[in-house]
């Protein structure tokens, strides 16, 4: 067999049976859980191709580097800037947190394209 | 200890028989959605004779598995509602606490069942309900009146000389405890530092007080539930977090819950506890409120994620953060 099945297509015709042919059969005590399952199979899928949300991405922390001079591993460099933060070192010069602050929301809105497109189309600031 | 087992259904028709001193007949029993902490079961009892005598519709309420650090045990929340009762808080009557957790696995109480849903998704669909907005600004404006027992303070604890650092210094504790490096949410923390009120009430809070926390019959509302997380606090972060838009299950131009106008909230609320509200205060409780549910957020995900407590609500909960990350940075994005 030439063409291996992809699994996010695999995950995305599950999905759309789900939602199109077997979500109108679930009684409507049981409806709750299924737009759960669908819910957790749109965002497996979108994992899949925008990465996950658990870690952050690698123009994060580049960027990270950058604004705050450190090396070493991703996690090691959240816990440093978490220290900052709760020490005051981040927050002392308003520049340096408006900085910050456009950094956390590029991020976030990374992290929302995986958890919630629809959310960022509903409720966008301009930023 | 499932309710289902026939085990648990004997000994919980035991324990009945006991307390109601009567033979007693388990009608019904259904586990409630909804309670990602808390379980709550549907029961209907015939209770043959004595004092309790009739068919009786109730709630029992237990833990479930595993729990957060900030949710209150059985025996509190059942003395909490018992207080807000006597004040004249719209409350599901309480009626017996079994805190002996070998008759079920867990402690557990049983009240009412009031009539009525409170499934946010549902009650934020109906027309904009100025009445009800009204109803649960007086009901919270004599939660706020409360004056607790001394049985019930000994639950609660002293009365915090400041609680925004005591929350603010919980919330980062509840983060390290599970290891959670959410930056976004501690950029929430030092703002809500940074900018605290210099001064403020403190007051017995509901701190749960919520559209999906409360029950309502045909437009009216017939009761406060979830008492789990009460405690001392500024008042004012009970109506930042009914306020707050991560509650208003979408309907975001009803800014009271999703169901009316704030400030038809603040006029009753003022009206029936005689103590004006600052409005541009409210805007640092609903971003402590977002604060405090990505934190929460984060401690369900976390319930999952480390097996303790398998759960596809729980997982999904943790894919909440974002959005409310995102409301956080922009709140507090002019420092």
């Amino acid at each position: 067999m030439g063409d291996q099945i992809n699994p996010i297509s695999l995950l995305s015709v599950a999905r759309t049976v789900l939602r199109d042919e077997l979500l109108k059969e679930v009684p409507s005590n049981k409806k709750y859980q299924a737009l759960m399952v669908a819910r957790a199979m749109a965002i497996t899928e979108r994992e899949q191709t925008l990465g996950s949300i658990a870690t952050p991405s690698d123009e994060f922390v580049q960027s990270l580097e950058e604004l705050m001079g450190l090396d070493g591993s991703s996690s090691g460099m959240l816990i440093e800037l978490i220290t900052q933060i709760r020490t005051g070192e981040f927050g002392a010069d308003a520049q340096e947190t408006a900085n910050l602050h456009q950094l956390l929301v590029k991020e976030t809105k990374r992290k929302l394209e995986v958890c919630n497109p629809e959310y960022l189309i509903q409720n966008s600031v301009d930023e | 200890m499932e309710l289902t087992d026939p085990e648990s259904q004997n000994a919980l028709i035991t324990y009945l028989s006991r307390v109601a001193e009567s033979d007693v007949t388990l009608l019904q029993l259904k586990k409630l959605s909804g309670g990602a902490i808390q379980e709550n079961w549907a029961l209907d009892v015939a209770v043959a004779t004595g004092k309790w005598s009739g068919t009786h519709e109730l709630v029992l309420r237990k833990d479930a598995r595993t729990t957060l650090a900030a949710s209150n045990d059985r025996s509190f929340e059942f003395a909490l509602l018992k207080e807000a009762d006597r004040a004249g808080v719209q409350v599901p009557t309480p009626c017996f606490l079994c805190a002996d957790a070998s008759v079920l696995g867990k402690p557990f109480f049983l009240m009412h069942r009031l009539k009525g849903t409170a499934a946010g998704h549902v009650l934020v669909k109906q027309p904009t309900n100025r009445d009800l907005v009204r109803s649960l600004a007086t009901n919270l404006a004599r939660i706020h009146q409360i004056q607790p027992a001394l049985s019930t303070r000994a639950f609660l604890g002293d009365v915090p000389a400041d609680p925004v650092v005591k929350t603010i210094g919980e919330y980062r504790q509840y983060l390290d405890d599970i290891e959670a490096r959410q930056p976004a949410i501690e950029f929430g923390l030092a703002w809500l530092e940074r900018n605290a009120p210099t001064e403020g009430r403190v007051t017995l809070c509901h701190r749960d007080y919520r559209t999906g926390n409360l029950m309502v019959d045909e437009g009216k509302l017939t009761g406060i539930l979830d008492w789990e997380f009460a405690g001392w606090n500024n008042p004012m972060e009970d109506i930042g977090w009914l306020m707050a838009k991560c509650w208003r299950f979408g309907a975001k131009d009803r800014e009271a819950g999703g169901l009316g106008a704030r400030e038809d909230f603040y006029t009753a609320y003022e009206e029936a506890s005689k103590i004006s509200i600052d409005r541009s205060e409210i805007a640092y409780w609903e971003v402590m409120a977002h604060v405090r549910w990505a934190t929460i957020a984060c401690q369900q995900a976390s319930r999952h994620a480390s097996g303790e407590e398998l759960s596809l609500e729980l997982a999904l909960t943790g894919y909440l953060v974002p959005e409310l990350e995102y409301e956080i940075l922009t709140m507090t994005g002019r420092g």
